[in-house]
């Protein structure tokens, strides 16, 4: 069977889509960087690494050879993006077109999903609801504008590219706030749960009908909400006042969108709103009981 | 309203202190555990975790500690200072496992 290779497969996201393929009975080829820990990928059944770099050729050609379908996670994201726009282009923009050269070489029928995000939308406040993937795209920051220009070049050189604009990710544990929540009080927020965002992921690239399409990924219905009640929710589990919370004074990215699609392909919105505060409830008396 | 957390913490920093000071120059290494405490405490005053619901627990095991503590120190008695200086340090290594909370993701 020929491998999927999963770019940043050592990081976070990227360990939980390779344990899901897994689980799917795919074999997977994790690329990452040399620095990263591969202590729960190595030496598994199933599970190839290479080591390298998305931002050398050479790497970049040795990790595509021979795989089925490529899943590329691989990014520099905020806050460093934002300190280091020179290697930020140089690993989202110029690592994906590598990445798309090599594959469209190598097998040019295989599906390349690429990760992208619903930032690259901008300020959507004035706009009519829901935001959708025809919408133009206005970058607020360095990282937004490094994936719309990786877009840009999927587009043009890659027809079976899976663009996966995904929404804030909500990671059913205890987190620390940031100072400043990424967005006003009263904005419109739609996010979506971590395990949900990696059975879009999986089910992209193993879906013949989602080749060449552009998806949003974020929560559904039960997750339209706005800044202050989805913080509020947050902060009441954990007992914490809301006004403690300090919100941007200008909009933000987030918004609600249109998922209709996306959900129609790809079947990945498994979670309510109400499952993930519940998650996190249950999260909390854990670590209270301990 | 001041977090019972964080009143939790004042409580611990301010009995450390008055430990300390009472040991003169016995008991160095529980005082150093007693020094390493307040600067922790000192430093995670600001932060989130001491706000929220899950620093009672921690905070209140590590205050009953240093009460103990403080009571046998103007007592005395030292010979149960090593276990108790232990059992404080234990809690205070759960009070810094539970505050270790990971940045929010936002893509």
């Amino acid at each position: 069977m020929r491998p999927i290779l999963v770019t940043g497969g050592a990081g976070s996201a990227g360990k939980l889509v390779v344990q899901r393929l897994r689980q799917e009975n795919c074999t997977v080829r994790v690329f990452d960087l040399p620095s990263m820990n591969y202590t729960d990928l190595e030496g598994r059944e199933g599970i190839e690494i290479v080591r390298g770099d998305i931002t050398k050729l050479t790497d970049v050609y040795q990790a595509v050879a021979g795989v089925s379908a490529v899943v590329h996670l691989a990014a520099l994201l905020p806050p460093a993006s934002e300190r280091r726009r020179e290697l930020t282009f140089a690993v989202n923009v110029e690592g994906t077109s590598r990445l798309a050269e090599a594959l469209m070489q190598s097998n040019p029928n295989a599906a390349l999903v690429f990760t992208s995000s619903v930032s690259t939308y901008g300020n959507t406040m004035d706009e009519k609801l829901p935001v959708t993937v025809t919408h133009s795209q206005q970058a607020l920051d360095i990282y937004a504008e490094s994936k719309i220009a990786a877009e840009k070049s999927l587009k043009e050189s890659c027809p079976n590219a899976i663009i996966l604009r995904i929404s804030g990710i909500s990671v059913p544990s205890v987190q620390s706030p940031p100072d400043i929540w990424p967005f006003m009080a009263d904005q419109r927020i739609e996010f979506v749960h971590r395990n949900d965002v990696v059975t879009a992921i999986c089910a992209a690239v193993t879906n013949e009908a989602a080749k060449g399409k552009v998806f949003n990924i974020a929560g559904g219905l039960t997750w339209r909400t706005t800044g202050r009640a989805y913080v509020k929710d947050y902060f009441d589990l954990l007992g914490v006042p809301i006004e403690e919370a300090q919100f941007q004074d200008e909009p933000g990215w987030c918004d609600w969108y249109d998922t209709e699609e996306s959900q129609r392909v790809l079947r990945y919105q498994q979670t309510s709103y109400q499952a993930y505060l519940q998650q996190l409830s249950n999260e909390i008396q854990q670590m209270m009981s301990e | 309203m001041t977090a019972k957390g964080i009143e939790n913490s004042e409580t611990i920093i301010e009995s450390c202190k008055l430990i300390i000071a009472g040991l003169d120059s016995q008991e160095a290494e529980g005082k150093e555990v007693l020094q390493s405490a307040i600067d922790i405490l000192e430093d995670m005053k600001e932060k989130f975790f001491l706000k929220t619901n899950l620093a009672i627990p921690p905070t209140n095991a590590c205050k009953k500690d240093v009460i103990e503590l403080q009571l046998i120190v103007e007592g005395g008695d030292l010979s149960r200072f090593p276990e108790l200086i232990d059992r404080f340090r234990g809690n205070m290594e759960k009070l810094l496992k539970h505050a270790k909370m990971e940045g929010v993701i936002i893509t």
